[in-house]
């Protein structure tokens, strides 16, 4: 298998070009919510254009959150083993047949969701939906692939202790989610992932994969008869399973923190994570222009455009809001020479304290609207793309009509409402900061010399 | 909605027929010399622009490593344009204020510039980058302050990176005194120097409509937006004295070239090889079966390299091959793998040069060879399959030689590779053991030895 990741887009845009369609009827995106005979429910975008299907799915629920410490990496393990065999066909045999008929089908184990993509030509769409069938029924785990992904997972480790991005993230989450499932390593550990049996696999898979957690999204070159029937075949035997999550939300742990991993390098990388914002709360739509204005919009955005463009500190600075089924987060990424990490520091603060102190002007407010509705139809060019955002629609509990509708909630934001977030979420002294590197001048850091859940 | 209604028009040409254009680009040139390619692709009413410029970091003067990328981020930086003049930093903001997204890149062979908008707004974006292509005059504080970013550009992708330094020392040792060996963003040391009048220099015998390409692919046909292009992009008038791009010719290695890079942050020993083998401009015939070769030693999980060293004798976590064929001078081809948990590199290698000793003596069969050439012409359907990727593709050949009836037939072309030519390039390109000369550099990457205590 190859590691691909399902990337869940950041749903941040509405339709400029269909605002001068001046007709109610017209969606952005046409998706049709429909159910199989069985009763699963589907979201379907069709599109002709290209002979080619998307499938895309997910277990909502079913993610590396469940893991215990002892089982780190189990899911990412699974989503490997995944397509490693099933049925009569062995490891090499499932993945000649993929080959033969040149099927992309991946899986993809998430925090708080197990997911799976299939993509393949028209002309080959029935052993697609047939080798993805056989995957998620009869797969066989065998000792061979298992031990060789254990392996590729374990080097995979060993390279990332390489790399101070890896690092700095593995910070972030040990700390920002101290105490919650979050803290742990979801690619596993090299002392877990050894311990990891088929059984425990086989558990999972039986135990976590149930039709209520079932999220199905289906694009391309595919009628809706032909759709629904290929997935009540592929998915109606997943038992009906009612579960209760165990779990609270867990607020940003570790605040007003500096940690700091020494290592050898010219320049330091930086992260600076502040507690977050949902969806459905009321400053939500606020908060995306705010985020935009401030360090998500690249070049044009405040952080970028003095820390970047006016001082030369950096090749980039970016803000980024999440948000995951118990945690949200808003976190600045950025990295500098080491001598120049205290200034660097100290000009996002004045950033920070700047959209708090002062409004932000109806110019700036109106081009973060104009880009964030206009570049809409930019997600729309692949069919894969279209799955994967009928999927992240789902996953965050959104209406298919989210994106037809945004529109209005972006344009009514306020510069009030902007101003107000940004007191709201950013607040420097309740930030954790994560640093690795050799910065210099940094007082009362908390330095850490072991890294946490990888060895 | 609107994109997904109209398109059953294009069905017609989905099948693989053999005959079909992979593409259907269309193309002119204007008399300035400017080349034009339209692609048309109507699933949504947006369109990709993208502006090639023949000339990347291999057209750099020796001692001056960098100059073409350094160029590619002060084109940022504003315009003196007589009518239109745009202050540092408003290209960007302005395609964004349009709902749009752009960037550049810098290769071995070109420069681009990029942007995706809504169709309405093409005409802007059009007056845009025609008028950076001759009024791009950064004010000197931007310049030095643009060096520092990309000072913290190289920290960032390279200094900070063990296995990118490897890579980098690789490339030099295997392009030694070709320009092909410099990274390109450039020396550390010749970056620090780089400065204004390096960059003018490159821009002024560089930057004109007769050395460049314009790609534009999305909801939109030739017919339609050329008006435009001949008003706004036509009007430019065309460079005197460009250079004609030229390489030395390096002789093969007398000696076995080995580059060994011990690094302290190193836990994952990793083995490479870089082969000089032709490009698709120097040799069409032998860059073709190389393409096929590839795949058939890695084009998936059950394919020759993965599947033997991996797979069967647990020598390898992963092996790969990777050949590009699109450059102007000559092209490489990398064997990169990581030894499992108690080979040694030496002994990886030793597998890996059976595998190909295997390969030259014995060939490949009938069946690997249909697959390959199945997992290829798939790879071209799934290309269209998104906006950008078609004018990447075809962009990238024409700066490197190409023209486009080879890219529009490159399916058939791969079809008629042979058995033959497969086991020629083989032998040719990728022999190992005692030999006259070598075309290939060894590379090894290790942790730091442990000093003893």
């Amino acid at each position: 298998m190859k590691y691909t990741i399902l990337i869940f887009l950041i749903l941040f845009s509405a339709p400029s070009w269909a605002q001068s369609n001046t007709q109610n009827t017209d969606r952005f995106l046409d998706i049709q919510e429909l159910k199989t005979p069985s009763g699963i429910p589907v979201w379907l975008v069709e599109d002709h254009s290209v002979p080619v299907i998307s499938l895309q799915f997910a277990f909502k629920g079913a993610g590396s959150l469940l893991e215990r410490p002892q089982q780190q990496g189990l899911t990412q393990l699974l989503s490997n083993m995944m397509d490693e065999g099933a049925g009569p066909l062995d490891s090499q045999a499932f993945q000649q047949a993929l080959s033969d008929h040149s099927i992309s089908l991946s899986f993809s184990g998430g925090r708080d969701q197990f997911g799976g993509s299939l993509k393949a030509l028209t002309i080959h769409k029935n052993k697609a939906f047939e080798l993805l069938e056989l995957a998620l029924t009869q797969p066989r785990f065998d000792a061979e692939p298992l031990e060789r992904m254990k392996q590729a997972n374990m080097s995979r480790i060993k390279n990332s202790m390489t790399d101070p991005n890896w690092i700095a993230a593995r910070l972030m989450n040990d700390r920002a989610f101290a105490g919650h499932p979050y803290a742990q390593n979801s690619g596993g550990t090299l002392s877990t992932l050894p311990t990891i049996t088929g059984d425990d696999l086989r558990k999972f898979v039986k135990n976590e994969f149930s039709r209520e957690r079932l999220m199905i999204a289906v694009s391309g070159d595919i009628t809706a008869k032909e759709a629904l029937t290929k997935i009540d075949t592929i998915f109606s035997s997943f038992p009906h399973v009612k579960r209760e999550m165990d779990l609270v939300p867990t607020p940003l742990k570790n605040k007003n923190t500096i940690i700091l991993f020494e290592q050898d390098i010219p320049q330091t990388i930086i992260k600076i994570i502040f507690p977050g914002i949902r969806q459905g709360e009321q400053d939500y739509y606020a908060a995306k222009i705010m985020n935009h204005i401030f360090g998500a919009g690249g070049f044009g955005s405040r952080l970028m455009e003095e820390i970047r463009e006016k001082e030369g500190l950096t090749y980039g600075i970016y803000s980024h809001l999440s948000q995951m089924e118990w945690a949200e987060t808003l976190s600045i990424s950025t990295s500098t020479q080491n001598e120049n990490v205290k200034k660097l520091l100290s000009l996002i603060k004045a950033e920070a304290n700047k959209i708090k102190e002062t409004p932000i002007t109806e110019n700036e407010l109106q081009n973060a609207k104009d880009y964030i509705l206009g570049s809409m139809p930019l997600a729309l060019t692949s069919t894969n793309a279209l799955s994967s955002i009928m999927l992240s629609l789902q996953i965050d509990n959104l209406p298919a009509t989210y994106l037809d509708t945004l529109d209005t909630h972006i344009n009514a934001v306020t510069l009030e409402e902007i101003q107000a977030v940004a007191q709201r979420l950013l607040d420097m002294d309740n930030a954790l900061i994560i640093l690795v590197g050799q910065p210099q001048n940094i007082d009362n850091t908390s330095i850490v010399t072991t890294l946490p859940n990888v060895e | 909605m609107k994109f997904f209604l109209t398109f059953f028009s294009l069905l017609s040409l989905l099948p693989i027929t053999v005959h079909a254009a992979l593409f259907n680009a269309e193309s002119i040139q204007l008399d300035n010399g400017l080349q034009i390619i339209a692609i048309p692709n109507h699933r949504a009413p947006i369109v990709h622009h993208m502006l090639w410029y023949k000339a990347g970091a291999a057209q750099e003067i020796t001692g001056h490593s960098g100059v073409a990328h350094f160029l590619e981020h002060l084109l940022f930086k504003g315009t003196n344009h007589p009518e239109r003049p745009l202050a540092a930093g408003e290209f960007s903001k302005h395609i964004q204020k349009l709902g749009g997204r752009d960037n550049a890149f810098t290769s071995n062979d070109a420069t681009v510039f990029h942007q995706t908008v809504s169709k309405k707004h093409l005409k802007t974006v059009m007056q845009m980058e025609a008028d950076r292509m001759r009024h791009a005059i950064p004010p000197e504080e931007h310049v030095l302050s643009e060096r520092d970013v990309i000072i913290e550009e190289r920290n960032q992708r390279t200094d900070n990176n063990p296995h990118a330094r490897f890579y980098e020392q690789m490339r030099s040792a295997l392009f030694s005194e070709h320009p092909y060996g410099r990274p390109i963003i450039g020396w550390s040391k010749e970056i620090q120097a780089m400065n204004s009048t390096d960059t003018k220099n490159f821009y002024n015998r560089w930057y004109h409509p007769n050395n460049a390409i314009l790609v534009i692919t999305g909801d939109v046909t030739l017919d339609e937006i050329l008006p435009n292009i001949q008003s706004i992009y036509g009007v430019i008038p065309k460079g005197t004295d460009i250079p004609i791009r030229h390489f030395p010719v390096i002789p093969d290695f007398e000696g076995k070239t080995v580059v060994t890079q011990h690094e302290s942050q190193i836990k994952q020993p990793q083995w490479t090889r870089g082969y000089r083998v032709p490009s698709f401009h120097k040799n069409k015939e032998d860059a073709l079966a190389l393409q096929v070769l590839e795949n058939i030693l890695d084009g998936g999980a059950t394919t020759r390299l993965y599947k033997k060293l991996t797979v069967e004798k647990k020598k390898a976590i992963n092996v790969s091959l990777s050949y590009s064929p699109n450059n102007y001078g000559t092209a490489s081809l990398w064997i990169s793998a990581t030894p499992a948990e108690g080979t040694s590199l030496q002994e990886l290698e030793t597998e890996i040069d059976a595998l190909l000793t295997d390969l030259i003596a014995h060939g490949v069969t009938d069946q690997e060879i249909s697959e390959a050439k199945t997992r290829l012409k798939n790879s071209a359907i799934f290309a269209r399959d998104s906006l950008s990727t078609p004018a990447q593709i075809i962009g990238q050949a024409l700066v490197t030689g190409s023209n486009l009836k080879d890219i529009e037939t490159w399916d058939i072309q791969i079809d008629s590779v042979t058995k033959d030519q497969i086991q020629n390039v083989s032998n040719r390109y990728l022999k190992t053991g005692e030999q006259e000369t070598y075309n290939y550099v060894t590379g090894y990457l290790l942790p730091k030895e442990e000093t003893q205590k």
